[in-house]
């Protein structure tokens, strides 16, 4: 049943549920539509099987739970708990945020003022938010416009940003493979710094599909450009790091950048 | 990417990106694979940068796991902008 095929009254019960977050449940107790429906998708076909039942129906869903309760059912329309929802959807995402943000700065604090720049206008927008789109994309769209706008207004503090060195030695290294604990250090502080002479552009492409798992797809629709530019970005920017960290073919700039960041 | 009919799409640098993402299906992997091992110069570069993308996500896997701070918890965020 398509949204175009419904009568106009129909066509906004759909519409209604647009406000839900994607976690809302509604459970209907009693009667045909006894039972539990999680997600726009569901709770929308059964307010409209519910409205095809109870016709004329000139109520808002808000309203539903009271105005068209049906005789002897019991409905509980979850989604009063949109503020704690829209909470706990949102820090699903911080942790990868933090990361993202951190590997673009380099530098904890920016970033996580960062992190909380996307979160205020992600909480501010919630309501705008597409909600075919899962969260993930739209948190690191906004995320990486703000990245964008930022580094547009900052003052230059030219192309190689230092390497925090405080920070990255706080990180642990986490590597199953490598032999030794020192080789390991040498290994990632390698792709760190590595990362960092990286043009950012490519540099973001790079985290969102190697380190985030966004798909290229995805990846396009983020950063605003074709799939195409996604895939030589990303292409370049890997063959670039991998000479960098193998020390061979290096350019007289990305031996000095790379000196700088080390 | 499927396969055409035709026989194999010719091997792209989109396959070799999603070779090292992991994210061919495994008859495209196979076909990858097979056209690598008459290249064993792209084979070895291809190895060093998959090996480079996993230390990556080793190295910022840390900052993924760290505490959140309490500033950036919504609850605190939207009591802070009521």
């Amino acid at each position: 049943m398509t949204e175009r095929l419904l009568p106009r009254r129909l066509a906004g019960m759909l519409a209604l549920t647009a406000g839900y977050a994607d976690g809302a449940t509604l459970e209907w107790v009693g009667g045909p539509l006894d039972g539990s429906y999680r997600g726009r998708a569901a709770i929308g076909s059964v307010w409209s099987r519910f409205a095809q039942a109870q016709r004329p129906l000139q109520s808002r869903v808000g309203d539903i739970v009271e105005s068209a309760k049906p005789r002897g059912h019991k409905l509980r329309h979850v989604s009063d708990g949109e503020t704690g929802e829209m909470a706990a959807l949102i820090e699903l995402h911080i942790p990868a945020l933090r990361r993202f943000a951190w590997a673009l700065l380099r530098d904890g604090a920016a970033a996580d003022d960062l992190v909380q720049d996307c979160l205020e206008r992600a909480i501010s927008r919630w309501h705008l938010r597409r909600h075919e789109g899962s969260l993930k994309p739209w948190l690191f769209t906004i995320l990486h416009n703000l990245f964008i706008s930022g580094r547009r207004g900052a003052t230059r503090r030219g192309p190689h940003q230092s390497l925090d060195h405080e920070e990255a030695d706080g990180l642990a290294f986490a590597d199953p493979v490598a032999g030794s604990a020192v080789q390991a250090r040498l290994m990632w502080r390698d792709a760190l710094a590595g990362l960092a002479a990286l043009p950012e552009e490519q540099r973001t492409v790079l985290l969102l599909v190697g380190v985030e798992d966004f798909s290229y797809e995805e990846t396009a629709r983020l950063t605003g450009v074709p799939i195409g530019t996604v895939m030589s970005r990303l292409s370049r920017g890997r063959e670039r790091l991998r000479r960098l960290i193998d020390g061979r073919d290096l350019s007289r700039d990305e031996r000095t950048s790379l000196r700088r960041v080390k | 990417m499927t396969t055409s009919h035709a026989g194999p799409l010719p091997i792209g640098e989109d396959d070799l990106q999603a070779w090292i993402d992991e994210r061919l299906t495994p008859a495209r992997r196979a076909e990858v694979e097979a056209w690598l091992t008459a290249k064993p110069e792209t084979a070895a570069r291809m190895r060093a940068t998959a090996a480079q993308r996993l230390v990556l996500r080793g190295t910022l896997q840390a900052k993924h796991d760290e505490p959140v701070p309490a500033r950036l918890r919504v609850s605190n965020l939207m009591a802070a902008n009521g």
